[in-house]
C-alpha cells in the first residue's frame, strides 16, 4: 500500500499542474533579473510578438515580456502577504475563540459570518481611496484583513472534530494553555489542511489584488498584473486590437488561480478514498 | 390519482409552516441580518478615523486644486461638509447624523455628478446593478450544478469532461479580463455587440421597446462575461457531492432496478444540490465585487460605475451610499436565500435542526 505523499506524487494529474505552477513562479523570481527594464522604451509603439521581443511592446515601446515578470513577482509578494496575515486572524478566530466553547465560539462565529457576507472588494475600494499612499505590503495586508472569513470557518469545522480526540484530552488535564495546545497540538495534526487553505487564499488574494488594480486603488508602488491591466484599459489597447498587451497578464491570472483549484481538488481526489473513481 | 385542489389545506399548511421551528428560524435570521446591517454599516462610520488622513480634508484639497475654485466657494463647500457629517460636534452626534442620512437616504449633492443628488442617483445605480447581478447569479448556478457538475459525475462523454475543466479554469479568471476577451472577439472584431455603455447615447430612458432592445444589445456582452465566468462557482462542489451521492444505497438500488444513467442522475442531483444553495450568498457577496469592475470596464452605469467616479472625485458621501447599497443587496439576498434554504429544506422546517 502506497503512502499519500506516494500517491499523489505519482498522479499525472498532480505532476502537470504542479510544474505549470512552479514555472509560473520561476517567471516571476527570474524573470526580472534576465530581461530588460520594464520601465524603458526600447522598440517602436505596439509592436506585435517578435524574437527579440516576446510579447511584443506596449504604448511607449516598452518590453511587455519583462513587464508581465515583475508583474507577476509583485502579484505574488502581494498574494503572500495577504495569505499569510488571512491565515493568522483565522487561525485567532477560526481556531484560538472555536477552541474555547460556548459564547466566545458563538460571537466568533457570528463575527465570521458577517465577514463572510460582506462583500470584501467594496471595502478594499473604500479604504484604498482612503489611504494617499499603499505599499505593496500594505495593499496584501488589506486584502488579508478582509479575506479571513472563509479560512476561519474552514478551520473551525476541522478544529471542532479535533478537539475530542484523546491527545487533546491528554494535553488539557496535564494543564497546558489554550494557546499552546490549540499551536502546539491541534494546528501540526491538520498542517496539511492549513496548507490546502493557504494556496487557495494566496491565489485569491492575487485575483483581489488585481480588481482593487483595475480600478486604479492598487498598490502605489511597485507592479502588479492588475496595475498592467489597468493601463491595457486606460490606454485603450482592446478597442485598438493590440492583444498582446491585454491577453498575457488575463492568463496568467487564469493558469495561475486555475491550475491552484485543480491541485487542490486533485488532493481531495487523490487522498480522499470516497472520491477515486477508477 | 391527483388530489383535487383545495385553497384552505394549502392555507392551513401555510400557517403551519410559521408555528413553532419556522417562525424560530426566520426570527434567528431577521436578528443576524439586522446585527449585520449595524455592525457593517458602523465599520463604515468608523473606517475613515483609522485612516492617515479624513475624507473631507481630501475632499476639500481636491476642490481647492480645481481651476476657478474662489475662496468663497471653498468655504462654502467646508461648512457644507461640516454641517453633513457633523464635525464640530462630538463623536456621537456624527455617529446619529451618519445614521440618519443612512435611513433617509438623503446624502446631498454629489461633487463627481454635480448637480445631482446622491438619493436617486444611487437608486437608479441600483437598479442597473440588479439587472446585471440577479440573472448571472441564478443562472450560472443552474448552468453550474444541473448541466455541468451533476453531469460531469456520472458521463465520460469526452465534451463534458472538456467543458467542466474549461468552466473551472474561466472560474478563476478575473471576469473583467474575460469580458475584455470577448469584447475583443465579439465587439471589436465580429461587431457583433456593442463594447460598452448600457444603451445608445441617443436614447432617452423609458419603457419603450425601442429602448428595451436597445439595453438588451448592450446587455448581452457585460452579462455573459458574469455568467460564463461564474458556472465554474458550482461544478466542482456539485461534481464531488454528486460522486458522494453516487455511492449511496438507493443509487445501487435503482442501478439494479435497471433505471437509466439520466434518471439516476436526477436522484442523485436532487439530493446533492441541497448543500450548494447555501453557497448562494457567498457567491453573491463575491459577484458584487466583480460586478462592479465588470460594469467600469462597460460603462454600464450600475453601483460600480458610481463608485469609480465617487473614488476618482473623492466624492466621500457618495463613496459611502454605494457601500450602504452594494452592502444591502447582499445582506438581503442573503437573508432571501436563507428563507428560501428553510421552505426547500424539510428538516429545518420541521426544526429537526437548528439552521
Amino acid at each position: 500500500m502506497p503512502s499519500r505523499m506516494e500517491l499523489l506524487v505519482k498522479n499525472r494529474k498532480f505532476q502537470i499542474c504542479s510544474a505549470i505552477v512552479i514555472g509560473i513562479v520561476m517567471l516571476g523570481v527570474i524573470g526580472p533579473f534576465v530581461t530588460r527594464s520594464p520601465s524603458e522604451g526600447v522598440g517602436g509603439r505596439y509592436e506585435p510578438p517578435s524574437f527579440n521581443f516576446l510579447l511584443g511592446t506596449d504604448m511607449a515601446g516598452r518590453d511587455i515580456f519583462a513587464q508581465l515578470c515583475v508583474a507577476i513577482r509583485d502579484s505574488l509578494w502581494v498574494g503572500i502577504i495577504a495569505g499569510f496575515s488571512s491565515l493568522i486572524i483565522a487561525i485567532l478566530i477560526g481556531g484560538l475563540l472555536s477552541y474555547k466553547k460556548g459564547l466566545v465560539d458563538e460571537g466568533a462565529n457570528v463575527v465570521t459570518n458577517i465577514f463572510l457576507v460582506l462583500p470584501q472588494l467594496v471595502i478594499l475600494i473604500i479604504i484604498a481611496a482612503l489611504l494617499g499612499v499603499r505599499s505593496l505590503e500594505i495593499v496584501g495586508i488589506l486584502i488579508g484583513l478582509f479575506s479571513w472569513p472563509w479560512m476561519a470557518r474552514s478551520l473551525r469545522s476541522q478544529i471542532l472534530s479535533l478537539r475530542e480526540r484523546k491527545f487533546v484530552d491528554l494535553a488539557r488535564i496535564s494543564g497546558k494553555s489554550d494557546l499552546s495546545i490549540v499551536v502546539k497540538e491541534i494546528l501540526p495534526n491538520m498542517l496539511a489542511y492549513v496548507f490546502l487553505v493557504l494556496i487557495i487564499a494566496v491565489s485569491g488574494a492575487v485575483v483581489a489584488e488585481a480588481g482593487i488594480s483595475v480600478i486604479g486603488l492598487g498598490p502605489s508602488t511597485g507592479f502588479t498584473l492588475g496595475k498592467m491591466l489597468q493601463w491595457v484599459i486606460s490606454w485603450e489597447a482592446v478597442p485598438q486590437g493590440i492583444w498582446w498587451y491585454f491577453v498575457p497578464p488575463g492568463l496568467i491570472l487564469v493558469i495561475f488561480t486555475g491550475t491552484l483549484v485543480m491541485i487542490t481538488a486533485v488532493i481531495d481526489d487523490v487522498l480522499n478514498p470516497k472520491m477515486r473513481t477508477e | 390519482m391527483k388530489k383535487p385542489f383545495n385553497p384552505f389545506a394549502l392555507f392551513k399548511k401555510l400557517f403551519a409552516l410559521f408555528k413553532k421551528p419556522f417562525a424560530k428560524f426566520l426570527i434567528k435570521k431577521l436578528v443576524f441580518l439586522l446585527v449585520a446591517i449595524f455592525l457593517s454599516f458602523t465599520l463604515l462610520f468608523i473606517l475613515p478615523y483609522f485612516m492617515p488622513s479624513n475624507p473631507v480634508d481630501m475632499m476639500l484639497a481636491r476642490i481647492a486644486a480645481r481651476p476657478g475654485t474662489t475662496p468663497e466657494r471653498l468655504k462654502e463647500m467646508s461648512e457644507r461638509y461640516t454641517r453633513l457629517f457633523g464635525l464640530d460636534k462630538p463623536l456621537i452626534d456624527q455617529y446619529g447624523l451618519f445614521w440618519n442620512r443612512v435611513l433617509t437616504m438623503d446624502y446631498g449633492i454629489s461633487i463627481a455628478y454635480y448637480p445631482n443628488s446622491i438619493g436617486p442617483l444611487i437608486g437608479e445605480a441600483l437598479i442597473w446593478t440588479l439587472i446585471l447581478i440577479i440573472p448571472a447569479w441564478i443562472l450560472s448556478f443552474i448552468v453550474g450544478n444541473n448541466y455541468l457538475g451533476a453531469k460531469v459525475a456520472f458521463s465520460k462523454n469526452k465534451f463534458v469532461h472538456a467543458f467542466y475543466t474549461i468552466a473551472v479554469y474561466l472560474n478563476s479568471a478575473p471576469y473583467y479580463w474575460f469580458g475584455l476577451i470577448l469584447v475583443y472577439a465579439l465587439a471589436v472584431n465580429l461587431r457583433l455587440f456593442p463594447s460598452s455603455r448600457a444603451f445608445s447615447p441617443l436614447l432617452i430612458p423609458s419603457l419603450s421597446p425601442r429602448f428595451l432592445l436597445d439595453v438588451a444589445y448592450h446587455y448581452v456582452l457585460p452579462f455573459l462575461s458574469l455568467f460564463i465566468t461564474g458556472i465554474g462557482n458550482w461544478c466542482t462542489g456539485m461534481r464531488a457531492m454528486t460522486i458522494y451521492e453516487k455511492q449511496s444505497d438507493y443509487i445501487y438500488y435503482s442501478k439494479q432496478l435497471g433505471f437509466r444513467e439520466n434518471k439516476l442522475r436526477k436522484y442523485a442531483q436532487k439530493n446533492a444540490i441541497l448543500p450548494q444553495v447555501t453557497g448562494l450568498p457567498i457567491i453573491l457577496s463575491s459577484l458584487i465585487g466583480q460586478t462592479m469592475i465588470v460594469e467600469y470596464v462597460f460603462g454600464w452605469p450600475g453601483l460600480g460605475t458610481v463608485m469609480y467616479q465617487a473614488v476618482t472625485a473623492i466624492d466621500y458621501p457618495l463613496m459611502q451610499a454605494g457601500f450602504v447599497f452594494s452592502v444591502l443587496l447582499v445582506l438581503i439576498g442573503n437573508f432571501v436565500m436563507d428563507i428560501i434554504y428553510g421552505f426547500i429544506d424539510p428538516r429545518i422546517r420541521t426544526g429537526y435542526v437548528g439552521g
